[in-house]
């Protein structure tokens, strides 16, 4: 009787990861179909001829997309390392310490995520505008690192607060001095904290949308403003939209499969022990 | 090589008061334990002395320098923590080293150092290793060597062999006592252990709720002890306590039993705490004037001694003997105390009479 | 207790016995945090406020003047704003919902010490780490008419003429609502799953030998343990449910008609729309206004939930 119970567990759990995941696998199926076969119905999941010729239109040094994508991954490296730079500067200077209005930044930290990122597309359009910067990579960037470093500032500072303040002592009494301890002491020992909070970053800044589409033009779109720009569109080449997506989604797919360890780390802090 | 004083110390957080007004000295070389309930402010006291914590009133010196405002680095102190506090994510030999890196010491002068260290410690064969790949008794001695290094004026430990098993802590306790005797460094050592206490200090100071009750050498304490905390507090199985009166034939307890008592102490007819130590009861084969009788309850035989726990009249008592003996839980027994090793405390034990 | 609560992060001022010292250098640290926060967030929100007191379209880049409150005065006025709330809440109210019934059941299905089950619950998160925009491509593709499987799933479980999901008025929103949730019971199923380990398995033993049946065991001891979390996770739904934007553009743009037309769409249409940089001030600031409070009423109620619990 257990056995087909854990059957039946196992059993429904393929079933909710199957019926989850089958929209983004109806997805690469389409990436793989050929023209013809992406209108065949019934849709079929199998029994079509697949091909890559939708990944190659879409990757190649003709198709803008691929520049579109070099755009994303500049944003997002710069806006993390900026991120990880201040924020666990910050994170460090808020742990533990007795700062009397520590309280007050954690409720600041926190409006950061409540706050609608609408609300702040007027003012920084008109801020952009005005600093010449309207289209350029490097003002989604700067957008982008504000609340990356919220995100790091978050994570790490939960970590950091775990530190025993014994260690940190020691190191006074060997001489450390607030840099130095940060340095050679705490900060090697958050690797595992930084590099959660690092894959958090970047993501999020590949995910972003709003921002990136008020502030780029056609030079500097982003991956998801790109495939954005194609929602209004009659007549696309789903296949190669279908491709497009694909690739989009890689990062995140590539981090959910291989970084397991550090999205637990960063999702839940506290609820994995 | 200091000698560290301190002049009238306190500390406050917020509103309550937790040292009120501490003197100590400390000479040069010293091995002094601070000792005492938890909560008695021992190592606030220490973490003073080191920096990590703020004075609120008072001095501290060491040397001659007044080091109130001085960081804890400049000091010229090393500490070794109740944890160890050893940096998980470097070597044993980086460990040792880190702060003679600091201070920008040559390579060179910093290996031979840290070998040097290691080497009275025994830690040599393990300087490659971490942390978390060490025992509990290895880690003490990485804290230690950690400290040697620096050859600090003083040396501060803060309830070091806490975290270690009885075995451990004895042996390691012989350890750190050989290391003060070949190194001479001042030594400042907390504990709530007064077997360790006792054994290891040159001074003592018993510490209670913010106070000293009474500093000097062990063997002094022991014999002498200022008031009922500390002769409570030092010696174990603790002193027995007996309260009464003191009166013209001897002294009289609550229950109005008789306990004997020196002549010359029979001046005073007033009421006092009668105090003698477990150890120096000895069993009596008669019934005599200056003998107690007690009920006994458990007879607990330890191999070199036994100790018996009894009655006498409503007040329980423990008596250490060498010998063996064979009576049973209910028998009664005569026990003699040794007259100079009384003690008489007055009835609200603050005083020695 | 291991169970995060929103307030506990704001707790920074840990219980420790002794109080460290305060040190001035970790001032020093924080500038370029401090920094960043008042120019690029302080700053702008306070530049926000003063928009909103004037009449200001881009188009008309000179002619723009000082107007008071009047911008707000419009907006109570305006049907499009009361209808983009009233999208709005009904939005938060359906998705919600849906996230945190579904996010509770599957959690408590994948709660089983069984091998392999970790990558699958693993696997689960995909969806949460996509871009939202990439989210409402996937599921056009998926819920098209002309070669989704959506469609062709839903005609084999009996429903021969299945909505064109995205155009139809009716169920635009109900689709939005499904990819939100789509995206997001990974988040509930991930927190709710902590908050259910956290809960002793002797209870549970103890639950059965007085007689309990499942559903019983259910209300009386996994519902309440897991209340602190669920309040947790309602909070952070709510407030991102209320921010939701790159979906509906990426799959709707607002439509069709005003279907879903979020209060979050309307500032965007009236700001870079129509370039009502003005009255798109003053709407959103009203949005924050609404966001804040909801998030402060909402995080009062947790720590409430939370105290009573721990």
């Amino acid at each position: 009787m257990k056995i087909f119970r854990i059957a039946c567990v196992y059993a429904a759990c393929l079933a909710v990861l199957a019926i989850f995941l089958a929209p983004i696998a109806w997805v690469v199926v389409i990436s793989l179909k050929m023209r013809g076969d992406i209108f065949t119905w019934p849709p079929t999941f199998f029994g079509f001829k697949p091909t890559m010729i939708n990944y190659v239109n879409v990757l190649s040094g003709s198709s803008k997309f691929l520049l579109y994508l070099g755009n994303s991954l500049i944003v997002a490296s710069v806006s993390t390392v900026v991120a990880v730079c201040i924020g666990t500067l910050g994170a460090f200077a808020l742990s533990g310490r007795r700062k009397r209005s520590s309280k007050l930044w954690s409720y600041w930290m926190l409006s950061f995520r409540m706050m609608p990122p609408v609300a702040l597309i007027i003012p920084y359009h008109f801020l952009y505008q005005k600093a010449g910067m309207l289209g350029s990579l490097s003002a989604i960037a700067i957008s982008h690192s504000v609340f990356s470093v919220a995100v790091v500032l978050w994570m790490t500072k939960n970590f950091f607060d775990e530190v025993p303040s014994e260690i940190e002592e020691a190191a006074m009494v060997d001489g450390a001095s607030e840099w130095q301890t940060f340095r050679y002491i705490i900060l090697p020992m958050a690797k595992a904290a930084i590099a959660a909070s690092l894959i958090f970053a970047f993501l999020t800044s590949w995910n972003e949308f709003l921002f990136a589409a008020i502030l780029s033009n056609t030079k500097t779109y982003t991956a998801p403003v790109a495939i954005s720009s194609f929602v209004g569109e009659v007549y696309v080449s789903w296949g190669e939209l279908a491709a497009a997506t694909i690739v989009g989604i890689l990062p995140a797919l590539v981090v959910v499969f291989f970084g397991q360890r550090y999205l637990l780390v960063g999702l839940a802090p506290g609820a994995v022990k | 090589m200091a000698s560290v004083s301190i002049e009238e110390a306190s500390k406050r957080y917020g509103s309550s008061k937790v040292l009120h007004d501490v003197s100590l000295d400390i000479a040069d070389g010293e091995f002094v334990t601070l000792v005492g309930p938890s909560g008695c402010g021992k190592s606030t006291l220490l973490r003073m002395i080191a920096g990590l914590e703020d004075i609120s009133g008072g001095q501290i010196r060491i040397g001659s320098k007044i080091v109130n405002d001085i960081a804890p680095k400049e000091r010229d102190i090393a500490m070794v923590f109740q944890s160890y506090a050893l940096y998980p994510h470097m070597t044993v030999a980086e460990n040792m080293a880190f702060s003679l890196k600091l201070s920008k010491i040559s390579k060179a002068e910093i290996k031979a150092k840290v070998d040097k260290a290691s080497d009275i410690l025994g830690l040599t064969p393990l300087l490659d290793r971490y942390p978390r790949q060490l025992s509990g008794g290895q880690r003490q001695r990485v804290a230690m060597g950690r400290a040697i290094v620096r050859d600090p004026s003083v040396f501060l430990f803060d309830e070091p062999l806490s975290n270690l098993d009885a075995k451990l802590r004895v042996a390691m306790r012989t350890e750190i006592k050989a290391l003060h005797q070949r190194l001479k460094t001042t030594t400042i050592y907390v504990t709530h252990d007064q077997v360790e206490a006792m054994t290891m200090a040159d001074k003592i100071v018993v510490m209670r709720d913010g106070r000293i009750e009474q500093a000097g050498r062990p063997l002094e304490l022991y014999d002498h002890p200022a008031n009922l905390f500390v002769a409570q507090f030092i010696g174990s199985p603790s002193m027995n306590m007996l309260h009464g009166t003191i009166g013209a034939e001897g002294f009289a307890t609550a229950d109005g039993l008789q306990a004997p008592l020196e002549p010359n102490h029979k001046t005073l007819s007033r009421p006092a705490i009668y105090g003698i130590r477990p150890e120096h009861l000895a069993i009596a084969d008669f019934p005599a004037p200056d003998t107690l009788a007690v009920t006994v309850d458990v007879i607990e035989p330890t191999g070199a001694e036994t100790q018996i726990f009894a009655h006498f009249g409503a007040t329980p008592i423990v008596a250490v003997v060498r010998e063996r003996i064979t009576t049973n839980p209910g028998d009664r027994l005569f026990l003699r105390p040794d007259m100079e090793k009384l003690h008489l405390f007055s009835a609200d034990g603050n005083s020695r009479l | 207790m291991t169970i995060p609560v929103i307030t506990s992060a704001i707790d920074a001022d840990n219980e420790e016995a002794r109080p460290r010292r305060v040190s001035n250098t970790a001032n020093l640290f924080l500038i370029p945090a401090g920094v960043m926060s008042v120019l690029l967030i302080g700053l702008p929100l306070l530049g926000l406020l003063v928009t909103s007191l004037f009449e200001f379209n881009l188009t008309q880049m000179a002619m723009y003047r000082f107007v008071w409150l009047s911008n707000y005065v419009t907006i109570v006025q305006d049907p499009a704003f009361w209808h983009a709330l009233r999208v709005t809440i009904a939005f938060v109210i359906e998705s919600v919902a849906l996230q945190i019934v579904a996010g509770v059941a599957i959690a408590l299905l994948f709660d089983h010490r069984l091998p392999g089950l970790s990558l699958i619950r693993t696997l689960f998160l995909a969806p949460m780490m996509i871009a939202p925009v990439f989210a409402g491509m996937i599921w056009r593709l998926f819920l098209s008419d002309d070669f989704g499987l959506a469609k062709y799933l839903l005609q084999l479980a009996g429903w021969s003429e299945p909505p064109l999901w995205l155009s139809n008025p009716a169920f635009a929103i109900h689709a939005v609502v499904i990819i939100v949730s789509w995206q997001w019971i990974p988040f509930v199923v991930l927190f709710c799953l902590a908050g259910l380990q956290i809960i002793p398995r002797d209870l549970y033993e103890a639950a059965k030998l007085d007689g309990a049946g499942p559903i019983r065991r259910f209300t009386a001891i996994t519902l309440p343990l897991l209340m602190p979390i669920i309040s947790t996770v309602l909070v952070f739904r709510v407030i991102d449910a209320l921010k939701v934007f790159d979906v509906i553009y990426a799959t709707t743009g607002g439509g069709p008609g005003d279907s879903t037309e979020t209060l979050s769409y309307l500032v965007y249409q009236q700001a870079m729309g129509f370039f009502n940089m003005g009255y798109g001030a003053a709407l959103a600031t009203v949005m924050l206004i609404v966001v804040a409070t909801l998030a402060l009423i909402l995080i009062k109620f947790n720590e409430r939930i939370a105290k009573g619990r721990a």
